[in-house]
Parts: structure tokens; C-alpha cells; sequence
């Protein structure tokens, strides 16, 4: 035992040897880099697909400075990660927030106010019902990306082979499930996703719902109301007679393979789960179509799901920087093409005018088929009135929580939405905001 | 005379044990303070909210609202839960594969020993992610073996999520504590075992009869221990928080605290569930040390 | 607090108690049931490992359209390692050094520290003693997952919120490795030794260093393992306390991978954290199956978790 023992020591002799060398480089360098010559370098942290391409781009043709993309996982972590990075005082530049998060993270002071500097460029580049997005208690936050209205996905082969057509009205929805169902025992006309909260919200918008709105100085919670609720339960019955799938999401490992087998052939999603689906599914070429999605009366009507503006967190090191590559992302045509071009975004942008830019996104996953047509339709289609209440942390837990418990048929989805009411008036009171019966 | 190198022994004492002591009370008594003394305060903001947040002071109301809050309570229940489906599977499985490696009919002993020990060598977290993997449909080789089978299984949906965790936690830890139990079966004097060989019983008799009794110590010490490490679990559930259906954001108390703090912002409330959570552990830790020291006490 | 009575396994494999001649076939069928049932206990904790394996030389296409525990139609473990090393300029390299430094430099001066105040309550009597030895005990009783958002908050207080020292200097307090040393101390480092070289007129710190010390090698090594596997489990703390990817340890940088992995739809991306899992992995099965005696004696004179 001995011998051995002391080879031991030596390993760890020899380990810590080498530690002083890891030290030097074990500092506190956060890719900012002030103290390298040459041009500054800004960091952005950003989720959406292509934010490497929109970088890489930027880069190539501005040399006053650089930007560093730092990749950072979706949904709720990244929230996690921007608050303590707020707190840790070690932000990026620029930090993108999605449209329903914003009031949430504005509320908890996590963000400069952008009204001096990107107040003006909002005001003039972008529709009302976008600007209502970014501009909260009267300051301007951020400037939009993009606008995410929910269109209908379907593998136009599989539709054609069983003369099935995309549905009008939700009735007309119910029944294309069940021919979908009754032409391949295996494949779902839909699906629905227990992680994310956000779908639930768009198809009660779509349904005439709105969860938030706002009193003079208070909130109006009404999650519950009734288009919300009788949306609920619409979907509530398509789970339990295993109409749709239940999945994660529409980006999860299952989801894409169940796309991949012929389980899925139709569902409702944003425009941007184009570029997701042709870089994931790329055997499917050619197969896939985009219709408008259904609804109450038939006539034209969406919703978003998704969306997103780019903002400067509070303590930014560089925020004249971060402005100039913000505006650059969201409104330069250059930029837009840069996003779209790489194939991996299907964005409709935000801006109107940046409308021709779609065109660099190539369509011959979908035939050919002018998509962003059908999506811009669409967006003209969402009702106005909705916005967010400073709650997605709260309000989109307690739902995503309860929404595998919808799957299994242990609760009801119209049950969560009020237990979705409770906590949010609840966190709301707690929080001292002021809120009206 | 005596005094003098008492005295230098305590000068050496404090150059030894001193910079241990200065790190625990900073790193460990310190945060625990500090987290008791923000558990008394609550951020308030007024109006819609947008105009930054005040801090007050509320003395243990963060505590009734952690305990008041249904979510906080559900995941000491899946605790319990866990531990009630865990602690069988993985002991009774330490203990047969122990019983079976310490039994005259094993071969290659040292060898089964370190493969089974393996999964041990794997940190927490990479464990869990081999384990997601193997939980999703059309990557794993495990569901199609079980569909092979005519067994319609899915790991990640709802219903299976526990079942999920304890089989990860399982792998991690079987060959530990089997490890354990057949080091202590080892040490049962082999008079003993001799004995009972010459009654003519057999090896399953011998197994339960004799030494199983022999080493009910060293069990109930590793059920205790289990028990306490089942209160931290965070690193599984949080890999499998994205696959899974059923897992929600305050499954375990540790995923409870971490949400409070930096999804819903309310330190007052975190730093609340994590002192309770603190207090919990200790109180357990103490009866298993009470336990154990008796047990141990010649 | 928790040593079990079951010192070292001195007793290997006993000899077995046969009764000759006697039921020759009952007994080879109940050897082959014993050997079966650990195979396929064996089976259960390797192959996952396995797949791990096949998976680091597939690609994605290989990933989900061949079996698991098989080779893909191409191999591909060359490329997938070219990409994770050159993955976001290089980071994951930049991982594994702050893994090393956070794993064995912590445990390095944890385990000294310990094996010091240990040695220290066993040996050397002063003021207090058992009054500081209880409250190091209370720290042994707190669940370090209860621990990693009070540290958080005071780090937070105190600006290393998202620094090195963030994660490294808490990794330094290992309580239970105190009791380990005082209990080895006791058991290894004999009282007569120690008060031979007082009467000889050496000094107590001289004593440690040149006596008690190397008589507590096996203790060091055993708190040592301890604490690296401790300090490399870890998750929660770094989770909380580290923003920045560049001082992320290992765990955290895979964790990060895996969530990650379908964001920018490049295919290749998708593999990063099951090749990364594996580079891990293998220096640390290679550790633990060549020092197999040294984890299996800390283990077994201190049975503990």
C-alpha cells in the first residue's frame, strides 16, 4: 500500500503545482475586454436563432466596435440569469426581453430607461400596438424585433392524400382532429404544450380574452374572464379525448421527433417555428404549408405568441454601443436580411417597412409558398387591447406547473387559469401594486 | 511550570484550527445570519409598479407565507414521496447485490464491485443529462427495448417523473452503499458464519438468519443518511425540469427557494424557505447523529 | 459523528464454507442465478456509460436513427471533439481548468485546513475547545443546498457575486472534514509519540509538521476525496453565483449546453453536451478505477455520505 500511497502525493503534488498558472487566467475577464487595444467590445446575450449570423454580420461591417454573442437558454432560466446578473452588477450590453417578460423585468428595475436615446425611433418606425409593448409607465424600455403571430402548420402531403383542408372555425378544428386522427391512428392534428404558458395566453387573446389591463394607477387582473376560460375548456376537451399531442413545447427533443415520424402533421404555432422546423426537420422539404389559423367566427383573427425587443440592462458598460448595434439589429434593412437570411429565422419583423426583408428567408421548405404573406395577414389580424401585467415570473409558473396536471387529467384548465388569477392578485398584493376589483 | 506550554499549545491550537474557524464562520454561520436577518424584510413597490421598490420590515410573515403557500408544502411532499419509493429500491438493492457478492457463490468479486460502483465516479449533473437522453422518445435505446417487450413506457410524462429522478438517483448511489454493506458484512467474524454453515444452513438462510441482523447498523445509518441527502435534491430535477411534464418549477424545496429568489424576486421569501429548509435538515442530521453515536459507543 | 464500526475490510474473501459431494446441481444452478443477477445489476450501472460512448461518435442523424448501445453508420468522435474544443473560441477547455482549480485546488487547501484543526482538537488542549468543536458540528448538520442562496445573498452583500472567489472560497469549508481528522488523529497519530517529542523540547506546530502530518497521510487522502467529489458534484452554488460563462466550472458549462442545444437549429451544436459529458467522464473513471483501494478504504473507516 505504501508505494501506492505515495504516488498519490505526488499527483497531488504535481496538481497543485499547477495551479498558480490557472489562477492567472482564473480572473475576473468577463469578455469585455476594456483593457484590450483595438475597438470595444460590447456582449449581447440573446436565445432567438441567428442572433450568431446578426452578430457575425454586424461585426464584418462596422469596425468602430465588436459585439460578443453569448448564447443563453430560453425561457425561464435566462430570466433567472438576467435578474442575478443585475444583481451581480455583471450585465451584458444588450439583453434581449420578450414582450409578455417586459413589464416583469422593468418592474424589478433590471433595465436603463431608453425613452431619451430609442423613445424617438419607436415612436417613428413602429405601429401603436407594438409601441404599447415597449413603452411602460410612460418611458420607452426597448426597441421591437419582431411581431409573432400564431399561423396554422400543416404537412400539406399528408392533408392532400387524405383531402383534408385547413379548418376555418374551432368547430370545423374539432373535426379536421378527428379525420386527422381516423386517416392515421398514430398522427395528431395538433398539440398541446404543457411548458409553456405563453400558447395558453395567445389563444385566450385570440379568443377575445385580456388578462391584464390597466386603471388609472392600478392593475385589472382578469385571467379568468370568460373568452379565456371557454378557450379553456375547448382545449381541455381536445386533451382528453387525445385529439393533440401533449408535448414540452414546439422545441423540444420529443416534439421534433414525433414531427419527424409522421406524428405530428399539423399545429398552431408562431411564424418564427418555420425556422426552427426547416433546420431541425430538413427531410421534410417541400412538405409543409402555412394557413391562417382558425377561429370563433370564422373570420380573420390571431394572436401572438412571442415576440421580442432588444433592451440595455441597467449598469450596461457600453450603452451608447448597445443603442447603435440595437438599432441596427431591429431597423437596418441590412440587419433584418441578416437575421432572415441565415435560414434558421423565419421573424416577421416588427417595423413594416422592414417587411421586404422576409424576402431573404427562402421558402422551399414550404414549396415555395409565400409565408410571410399568410403571417403578415395574420398579424394585421390580432386584436388590439392586449397587454402584459408585471407577473410572467408568477403567472407563468403557476400555469406551466399545472398545465402536465391538464395532460394527464388531473386538473382542469379553466381551474388553472383562476388559480393563475389568485396568485398573480395575490403576488400583485403582496408586492404592494395596486390593484382594482 | 505546567501553565507555560498549555499556553504555547493554545497558541499553536489557534494558528491551526484558526484559518478553518475564520473560513466556516464567514462561509457557513455568517450567510445563515444574514439570511435569517433578510427573512424579516419584504420588497414593496406601489401603483402599477414601474417606479422601483421599497424594502419593509415584517417580521416573520415571510415564513407564514412560505409555509402558507401551497407549492412550499407540496415539495416537502414529494420529498417524502421520493423517499418512500427510493429508500426501498435503493437499500434493498444495496443490501441483495452486498448479500449476493459477500455469498460463497460469487465469482470475479472484485470486478462486478467496481462496475457496479462506476455510475459513482459520474458527477451528479452529467448522470442526469445521460439520464434525459435516455428518457426521450426516438433517442432512447432503453424505450425501444422496453417496446420490444410490449412495455409502452414514457419517463418524462406525467405520473412517471418521480419514478424518473429515483431511477437517476438510484444509478448514482447503489453501488456506493452496496460498497458500504458489503464492507460490513465482510467484517462479521467468520466463527460466526462458520457456525451456521455447520447447521447445515443454507446460504439464503445464512444471509437472513445471520447476517443480515449483524449488520442492521450500518442499514439503518445508511436509510438516515439517504433520508437527509433526499432533502437537497435539486440537480435532477432541475435537468429534467425541460423534458418532463409533470416536473414544475418548485418541485423539490431547494427548486422552491431558487424560484422564489430569482424568477419571482422575493429574497424575503427565498431566504425564508431556505433557513426552514436549513432548520429541517439540522433537526434530522442531529436525530441520525444521536442515533448514530449511541449505536457507536462501544 | 458517524463511524461505523466496520474498520478496514481486512477479511477478503473468506474461504469457501463447501460441504463436498453434496448437491452438486442446486448448487450450480444457484451460482449461476447469484452471478446472473449481479451481471445484470452490472448491466444496469454500465450501460448508460455506453451509450454515452456510442453517442460521442455519432452524428445527429446517428444519434436517433441508430440503436444506442451500437456504432453509427459513420463515426464521427473526431469531428464532435474538433467542434467542442473549438466550440465559443475554446470555452469548454477554459471549463475544464476551472473545474481543476475549483475541485482540486479547493479540496487541496480544504482538506490541509482540516486535517490542521482536526489534528489540532485531537492533540492540543486549549481554551473552549469543545464549546468550538460543537459549533463546527452545527455546520456539519446544515444541508449544503440550504446553504447556497443565504451564501449567494451575503455574496452579494459583499460584491463577489459572480467572481472566482464566489464559488471557490466557500468550497473551502468542509466541517465534516474536521471531525474525519479529529477521529483519524486519535486513531493514527499515537499520544505517546507526540508527548515523546514534547519531552525531547520541539515545539507543537514542529510536531504537526514533522510527526502528525505524515502519520495522517490516509487521513488526508480520505477527506481529500471527500471534498473533491463534493466540490464537483456541486451545482446549486454555481448555478446561483456564476453569470459569466468564462469562470462557469464544468457542470454548469454542460448544463448550459444541454439547454441550449437546439436554440441556433445548427445540428451539430446538439451533440456538444454528450460529447463534453464523456471528455469528463473518462479521467474520472480512470481515477476512480486506479485508486479504487484508496476510495474504498476512506469509505469503509468512515462510513459516511
Amino acid at each position: 500500500m505504501k508505494p501506492g500511497r505515495l504516488r498519490i502525493s505526488a499527483l497531488l503534488a504535481s496538481a497543485v503545482v499547477s495551479l498558480p498558472a490557472l489562477a492567472a487566467c482564473g480572473g475576473t475577464d468577463s469578455g469585455a475586454a476594456g483593457a484590450k487595444p483595438g475597438p470595444d467590445v460590447i456582449t449581447f446575450r440573446s436565445f432567438v436563432k441567428a442572433s450568431d449570423v446578426v452578430t457575425a454580420a454586424f461585426n464584418k461591417t462596422h469596425k468602430d466596435f465588436q459585439v460578443k454573442w453569448e448564447n443563453v437558454p430560453s425561457g425561464g432560466d435566462y430570466y433567472t440569469k438576467l435578474a442575478s446578473s443585475v444583481k451581480a452588477g455583471n450585465v451584458p450590453d444588450v439583453a434581449i426581453v420578450e414582450y409578455n417578460q417586459l413589464p416583469d423585468v422593468v418592474s424589478q428595475g433590471e433595465l436603463e430607461d431608453l425613452t431619451e436615446t430609442a423613445g424617438p425611433v419607436v415612436a417613428k418606425d413602429f405601429p401603436p400596438q407594438v409601441q404599447q409593448l415597449v413603452n411602460l409607465g410612460g418611458k420607452t424600455w426597448g426597441i421591437p424585433r419582431d411581431v409573432a403571430p400564431l399561423v396554422f402548420f400543416y404537412r400539406k402531403d399528408f392533408f392532400d392524400k387524405h383531402k383534408l383542408e385547413p379548418a376555418k372555425t374551432w368547430d370545423d378544428y374539432t373535426n379536421l382532429l378527428e379525420e386527422v386522427k381516423k386517416a392515421d391512428p398514430k398522427a395528431r392534428g395538433g398539440i398541446f404544450a404543457t411548458a409553456d404558458p405563453g400558447v395558453v395566453a395567445a389563444l385566450s387573446w385570440q379568443g377575445g380574452g385580456r388578462w391584464y389591463g390597466t386603471e388609472g394607477q392600478s392593475w385589472k387582473v382578469t385571467i379568468d374572464d370568460e373568452p379565456s376560460k371557454k378557450v379553456a375548456a375547448y382545449w381541455n376537451d381536445l386533451v382528453l379525448k387525445s385529439l393533440v399531442g401533449t408535448y414540452n413545447s414546439t422545441s423540444d427533443d420529443a416534439f421534433f421527433q414525433a414531427v419527424q415520424k409522421g406524428e405530428v402533421v399539423s399545429y398552431l404555432c408562431a411564424n418564427w417555428c418555420a425556422g426552427g422546423l426547416q433546420s431541425t426537420v430538413p427531410d421534410q422539404k417541400g412538405k409543409w404549408a402555412i394557413a391562417p389559423m382558425p377561429s370563433l367566427d370564422g373570420r380573420p383573427a390571431s394572436a401572438m405568441l412571442g415576440g421580442s425587443a432588444f433592451t440595455v440592462p441597467k449598469g450596461a458598460k457600453h450603452p451608447e454601443q448597445a443603442l447603435e448595434f440595437i438599432k441596427w439589429i431591429t431597423t437596418d434593412p441590412e440587419g433584418m436580411k441578416a437575421w432572415l437570411s441565415s435560414g434558421t429565422s423565419s421573424m416577421m419583423p416588427a417595423a413594416p417597412a422592414l417587411l421586404p426583408a422576409t424576402g431573404a428567408f427562402k421558402t422551399d421548405f414550404f414549396a415555395g409558398q409565400d409565408i410571410f404573406s399568410v403571417v403578415s395577414k395574420a398579424y394585421e389580424s390580432v386584436p388590439a387591447g392586449w397587454t402584459w401585467g408585471p407577473s410572467a415570473g408568477v403567472t407563468g409558473t403557476t400555469i406551466s406547473d399545472s398545465l402536465g396536471k391538464v395532460a394527464s387529467g388531473e386538473a382542469k384548465l379553466a381551474d388553472v387559469l383562476t388559480s393563475a388569477q389568485q396568485a398573480t392578485v395575490a403576488d400583485f398584493k403582496s408586492r404592494g401594486l395596486s390593484v382594482a376589483q | 511550570m505546567a501553565t507555560r506550554p498549555l499556553r504555547r499549545q493554545g497558541r499553536t491550537a489557534a494558528l491551526l484550527i484558526g484559518p478553518f474557524l475564520l473560513l466556516f464562520l464567514t462561509f457557513s454561520i455568517a450567510p445563515l445570519v444574514y439570511a435569517a436577518w433578510l427573512s424579516l424584510f419584504t420588497e414593496r413597490s406601489s401603483g402599477l409598479g414601474f417606479g422601483g421598490v421599497e424594502t419593509f420590515f415584517t417580521g416573520l410573515g415571510n415564513y407564514g407565507r412560505a409555509l402558507g403557500d401551497a407549492a412550499f408544502r407540496d415539495s416537502f411532499l414529494v420529498i417524502a414521496a421520493y423517499v418512500l419509493l427510493y429508500i426501498p429500491v435503493m437499500i434493498g438493492g444495496a443490501l441483495v447485490l452486498a448479500l449476493l457478492l459477500d455469498s460463497a457463490m460469487a465469482r470475479a468479486k472484485r470486478f462486478f464491485q467496481l462496475g457496479l460502483f462506476l455510475p459513482h465516479a459520474v458527477p451528479g449533473l452529467i448522470a442526469a443529462i445521460i439520464w434525459v437522453y435516455l428518457y426521450t422518445p426516438g433517442l432512447s435505446p432503453v424505450i425501444d427495448l422496453l417496446e420490444s417487450a410490449g412495455v409502452k413506457w414514457s419517463f418524462l410524462s406525467a405520473g412517471h417523473a418521480l419514478f424518473s429522478v429515483v431511477n437517476i438517483s438510484t444509478w448514482e448511489w447503489i453501488g456506493y452503499n452496496m460498497v458500504i454493506l458489503y464492507a460490513a458484512l465482510q467484517a462479521i467474524p467468520r466463527d460466526v458464519l462458520e457456525a451456521g454453515t455447520v447447521d447445515g444452513a443454507s446460504g439464503l438462510r445464512i444471509a437472513l438468519r445471520i447476517k443480515m441482523p449483524l449488520i442492521r447498523p450500518a442499514i439503518a445509518l445508511n436509510v438516515l443518511f439517504t433520508v437527509i441527502g433526499a432533502l437537497q435534491l435539486f440537480t435532477e430535477p432541475k435537468v429534467i425540469y425541460r423534458a418532463s411534464t409533470e416536473i414544475g418549477s418548485s418541485w423539490s424545496p431547494s427548486m422552491y427557494a431558487m424560484r422564489a429568489a430569482f424568477d419571482n424576486h422575493d429574497y424575503g421569501l427565498a431566504a425564508s424557505a431556505s433557513i426552514l429548509l436549513a432548520l429541517l435538515g439540522a433537526v434530522l442530521s442531529f436525530i441520525v447523529t444521536r442515533f448514530s453515536a449511541r449505536r457507536t459507543q462501544p | 459523528m458517524t463511524l461505523t464500526a466496520t474498520s478496514a475490510p481486512a477479511v477478503r474473501a473468506s474461504t469457501p464454507h463447501r460441504k463436498p459431494g453434496a448437491r452438486l446441481m442446486p448448487r450450480l444452478l444457484s451460482r449461476t442465478a447469484v452471478n446472473g443477477v449481479l451481471a445484470l445489476a452490472m448491466l444496469y450501472t454500465v450501460m448508460p456509460l455506453l451509450w454515452l460512448l456510442m453517442a460521442a461518435t455519432k452524428n445527429m442523424r446517428d444519434l436517433f436513427g441508430t440503436n444506442g448501445f451500437t456504432f453509427g453508420r459513420t463515426f464521427d468522435l473526431g469531428p464532435n471533439l474538433a467542434h467542442l474544443f473549438a466550440a465559443d473560441d475554446g470555452i469548454y477547455l477554459r471549463w475544464l481548468g476551472n473545474t481543476a482549480l475549483y475541485a482540486v485546488g479547493g479540496a487541496f487547501i480544504a482538506t490541509t485546513l482540516c486535517v490542521a484543526a482536526g489534528y489540532a482538537f485531537d492533540k492540543l488542549s486549549f481554551p473552549l475547545k469543545e464549546k468550538i468543536f460543537g459549533l463546527i458540528l452545527l455546520g456539519v448538520l446544515v444541508p449544503a443546498s440550504a446553504m447556497a442562496l443565504p451564501i449567494y445573498l451575503l455574496a452579494s452583500k459583499a460584491g463577489i457575486v459572480n467572481t472566482f472567489w464566489g464559488v471557490f472560497l466557500p468550497s473551502l469549508v468542509f466541517p465534516f472534514g474536521v471531525y474525519l481528522a479529529r477521529v483519524f488523529s486519535a486513531a493514527y497519530v499515537p499520544a505517546e509519540v507526540i508527548e515523546a517529542t514534547r519531552v525531547d523540547g520541539a515545539g507543537d506546530l514542529r510536531t504537526f509538521v514533522s510527526i502528525g502530518l505524515p502519520m495522517l497521510r490516509t487521513a488526508f487522502v480520505t477527506i481529500f476525496l471527500f471534498q473533491f467529489t463534493g466540490i464537483w458534484n456541486s451545482f446549486f452554488l454555481p448555478l446561483v453565483m456564476l453569470t459569466d460563462q468564462h469562470l462557469y466550472p464544468l457542470n454548469l458549462g454542460l448544463y448550459t449546453w444541454q439547454t441550449t442545444s437546439l436554440n441556433q437549429g445548427h445540428p451539430e451544436d446538439y451533440l456538444l453536451a454528450i460529447t463534453g459529458s464523456l471528455v469528463a467522464v473518462v479521467p474520472l473513471v480512470i481515477a476512480f478505477v486506479v485508486l479504487q483501494r484508496y476510495w474504498k478504504a476512506g469509505m469503509t473507516t468512515g462510513a459516511v455520505k
